[in-house]
């Protein structure tokens, strides 16, 4: 029964994000995909719709963590750990591809001295990469928290002081085409600041270990949990 | 602590090298390392 309600509650999630991003997905394989669950004269409650379906996302997890407390926490980590993790290697993939285009964005933010720009923007999507892989596989989960939460806090440091200074950028989040107004910079800020403190928890508190550990250590693979002693 | 130290100089490594094979991979359009785009003025 907790099975389904987390899978239940997990379709409510993608549902609202979805419904928050549904304009960066026009044109691709995801539209073609969805369009049939997409009313378009409903398109300006964007918002509205997907803060309904994050309050019955809340209400399932609740139902969760009202049966067994330590498996409702065990699931939002993985959630947490999964979801950054993919985040960050989506951003990364176009900045390796292309790291001429993204080391002239960087330089857009006229934050780094002009020595380290193409420094920087060689190395932080590898960086990005490889970091989200580890958070979501990795054994050394609050480590890899941490590296995650420092590239979040330089991402932070450098929106607020080009939006402060009011510079023309464009984000250079996940597209190049992505965030080319001040408001595309304001809603990656807000984006950023929303990922500290669930990345401020994995680092802190989270268990250590391999992805598939609780699904495969100590009991019957069927069971898909493991004890509480054991973390 | 210090293992944390050694795991995260060990990334910094695996960093690193994937950035260089990265920078190898353009070819003839290689990136300078120490170098910058002439934006600097003109913002888009």
């Amino acid at each position: 029964m907790i099975f389904i309600e987390g899978i239940i509650s997990l379709l409510f999630l993608v549902a609202a994000l979805l419904e928050l991003n549904y304009n960066s997905l026009r044109g691709t394989l995801f539209e073609r995909l969805t369009v049939q669950f997409y009313v378009e004269d409903l398109a300006q409650w964007d918002w509205a719709i997907a803060c309904v379906y994050l309050l019955i996302f809340t209400i399932f997890w609740f139902l969760i963590y009202y049966r067994s407390k330590w498996r409702a926490k065990l699931y939002l980590e993985y959630l947490t750990r999964i979801g950054v993790g993919a985040l960050f290697i989506a951003a990364s993939i176009f900045k390796i591809k292309d790291p001429e285009l993204f080391s002239m964005l960087v330089a857009q933010y006229q934050f780094l001295p002009s020595f380290a720009v193409n420094l920087f923007s060689l190395l932080l999507p590898v960086l990005e990469l490889i970091g989200g892989i580890l958070l979501i596989v990795g054994p050394k989960t609050r480590w890899n928290a941490k590296i995650i939460l420092f590239m979040l806090t330089l991402f932070i440091i450098a929106l607020s002081q080009a939006l402060i200074r009011d510079l023309g950028i464009t984000c250079g989040c996940f597209d190049i085409e992505g965030a080319q107004d001040k408001k595309g910079a304001w809603v990656a800020l807000i984006r950023d600041l929303l990922l500290v403190p669930p990345m401020l928890f994995l680092s802190l508190r989270t268990r250590q270990c391999w992805i598939w550990d609780p699904f495969t250590l100590n009991g019957s693979p069927r069971s898909g949990y493991v004890s509480k002693r054991r973390f | 602590m210090k293992a944390e130290y050694k795991y995260y100089l060990i990334i910094a490594g695996i960093v690193l090298s994937a950035a260089i094979v990265n920078n190898l991979r353009l070819g003839d359009m290689k990136i300078n390392w120490f170098d910058s785009p002439e934006v600097w003025e003109k913002p888009l």
